[in-house]
């Protein structure tokens, strides 16, 4: 968890706000860090995580969180995180013995016909659905990194959106939780499918942190630029929309935000 | 009415949807972008009791098995009909929040020719449709599409950001454009600067000239008003002045005498007259002097 982030994001661990679809997304660059950062902020807020991961592995993530502060592992014991990880599953789905078992598999869609995401949304429904007995966890959060993986596998983009507008419904709606989503960068690449999905989700999300390289190339202390839109709701008066752009510096174990051409470098 | 990532236009649709309410109409809202309480949220209550909510956003698909919902099957013209005339009897409007959902479900020419069959169907059915309000996502669409959908519509209104000298009022000022076809084969076409106030009061602010400025608040200023009034410098003319300036002859104006000067052939031909300076050195073989070629 960064703190200058959720500062400028308005978040605090204590009381964490809900019913957002946060979108994540990075133009020639990586952004990563705001996924690490999302996943570690919930987990000390004491939500309940559902973590769907395509692009990397449990260990990958472990590691991070640990250099973070945070053990996953300990995390998935204790039952505050569940955690999809789209690389095994797929493989587990695509070339296990076992055929046609009796539950429908999350990831069915990618031996399908690869139009249906239902069960990978039943998945994340009965995941942060509040258990019988009743748990400690605060609001629900759902992260996925990332969609655009799911275009990759085949999936068209409306089923994409479909996935997203049910999880919209369960998680922000019904479950008065979060849900942060992270997409591709699209802007030269020439990926059509990519940038509807990304611009469909822009008119759906309530807050977006676009990250982008420097347009004049990298740079030893500059890593990037952040934008943030926030669509602050009709009880905050008036749907203006906010937007902010800071540079950041990723660090071993922080990243820190400053204005832009307020660089320590530079200054 | 179109907008785009850069500006939306869902308060603007709000604040048609509160004025239709405000007429007495029933309102049939057919949502599926945004929740019903997100929807509803700021509406007053004599608002909301005409409003009447068809929910698209719970469950279109069938995924959780609540029904009640509006589902993307029940798009098409007989379904709605149906469901809309249970309702009411009185003058309605219809809202679509927003087509682009549909649009991308859904194959294009079916929803085409249910927004054009809906209202000959409800009349039929003892319904009258005053009008049908959609949203859509401009930049989702293939150009073609909202070419098509625009010849559609009666009325075309773009949103867009303003630009930033604008004097907002109390919400952010934004551009709508704005293509009316009337019912004579009119068209006109406009360009305004808008803001929607609490409670979903739309205020406009004046038309966009040419240069991008926005014009006064009252429409009747600037057509009287005289640009030549305040200038540091004089563009009227005394009765003297203009006198004078009417005696002045033009350069094409040819009087007897100026015809008569240029008529004239010369009577001697023309000579150069040269006379050679001191440092002049005139060499006959090497006119060009220091020309080295």
């Amino acid at each position: 968890m960064f703190a200058e982030l959720s500062e400028l994001l308005g978040d605090s661990v204590e009381r964490p706000q809900q019913g957002k679809l946060t979108l994540l997304g990075a133009t020639k660059t990586d952004a990563s860090f705001l996924v690490h950062h999302f996943l570690s902020f919930y987990l000390k807020a004491g939500c309940k995580v559902c973590f769907v991961a395509f692009l990397q592995s449990f260990s990958h993530y472990n590691i991070v969180a640990q250099k973070l502060g945070l053990g996953l592992t300990t995390a998935k014991e204790r039952g505050q995180l569940v955690f999809l990880e789209g690389l095994k599953v797929a493989r587990d789905v695509l070339f296990s013995k076992r055929q046609e078992s009796a539950e429908p598999h999350p990831f069915q869609f990618i031996s399908g016909d690869g139009s249906n995401l239902r069960g990978l949304h039943d998945f994340v429904r009965t995941a942060l659905s509040p258990a019988v007995g009743g748990d400690s966890w605060k609001c629900p959060v759902l992260i996925v990194d990332d969609l655009s993986v799911l275009l990759s596998l085949g999936v068209k983009p409306t089923d994409v959106l479909d996935f997203v507008h049910y999880c919209r419904v369960t998680v922000n709606s019904l479950l008065k939780g979060n849900a942060v989503v992270m997409v591709r960068g699209s802007d030269d690449s020439e990926d059509e499918e990519n940038e509807l999905l990304a611009k469909a989700l822009r008119y759906q999300s309530s807050r977006i942190l676009w990250a982008e390289g420097l347009a004049t190339g990298f740079c030893k202390d500059v890593h990037g630029q952040l934008t943030i839109v926030c669509r602050s709701s009709w009880e905050e008066k008036a749907e203006r929309e906010l937007q902010q752009v800071y540079q950041y510096k990723i660090q071993d174990r922080n990243v820190s935000f400053f204005a832009r051409g307020m660089s320590v470098a530079v200054l | 009415m179109t907008d785009s990532i850069s500006c939306e236009g869902r308060t603007l649709l709000k604040s048609f949807v509160a004025a239709s309410a405000q007429r007495g109409e029933s309102v049939h809202v057919l949502s599926f972008d945004i929740p019903e309480e997100e929807f509803k949220a700021g509406f007053s209550a004599a608002v909301t009791s005409q409003l009447l909510y068809h929910d698209g956003f719970r469950d279109p698909l069938g995924w959780t098995g609540q029904g009640g919902g509006l589902a993307l099957g029940d798009f098409a013209s007989s379904e709605l009909v149906a469901r809309l005339a249970a309702a009411t009897r009185g003058p309605s409007t219809v809202v679509l929040d927003s087509l682009s959902w549909l649009l991308l479900r859904l194959p294009f020419p079916l929803v085409c020719q249910v927004l054009a069959q809906l209202p000959r169907r409800a009349k039929v059915a003892g319904l009258k449709i005053t009008r049908i309000v959609a949203l859509l996502h401009g930049d989702l669409h293939q150009l073609g599409q909202l070419e098509a959908l625009h010849t559609l519509a009666r009325v075309v209104v773009k949103v867009a950001p303003a630009p930033e000298a604008v004097p907002g009022g109390d919400g952010a000022a934004r551009v709508a454009a704005t293509l009316h076809k009337k019912r004579g084969g009119k068209v006109m076409q406009k360009r305004e600067y808008f803001a929607v106030l609490p409670n979903w009061v739309l205020k406009c602010l004046g038309e966009l000239l040419e240069d991008g400025l926005p014009g006064e608040e009252d429409a009747q200023v600037p057509a009287t008003a005289d640009p030549a009034a305040n200038l540091t410098f004089n563009l009227r003319l005394s009765e003297a002045e203009r006198r004078a300036k009417e005696a002045v002859p033009l350069p094409y104006q040819f009087s007897e005498e100026k015809k008569s000067s240029l008529l004239q052939t010369s009577t001697s031909l023309g000579k150069i007259y040269y006379e050679p300076d001191a440092a002049d050195d005139i060499d006959e073989e090497d006119p060009d002097d220091d020309l080295d070629v």
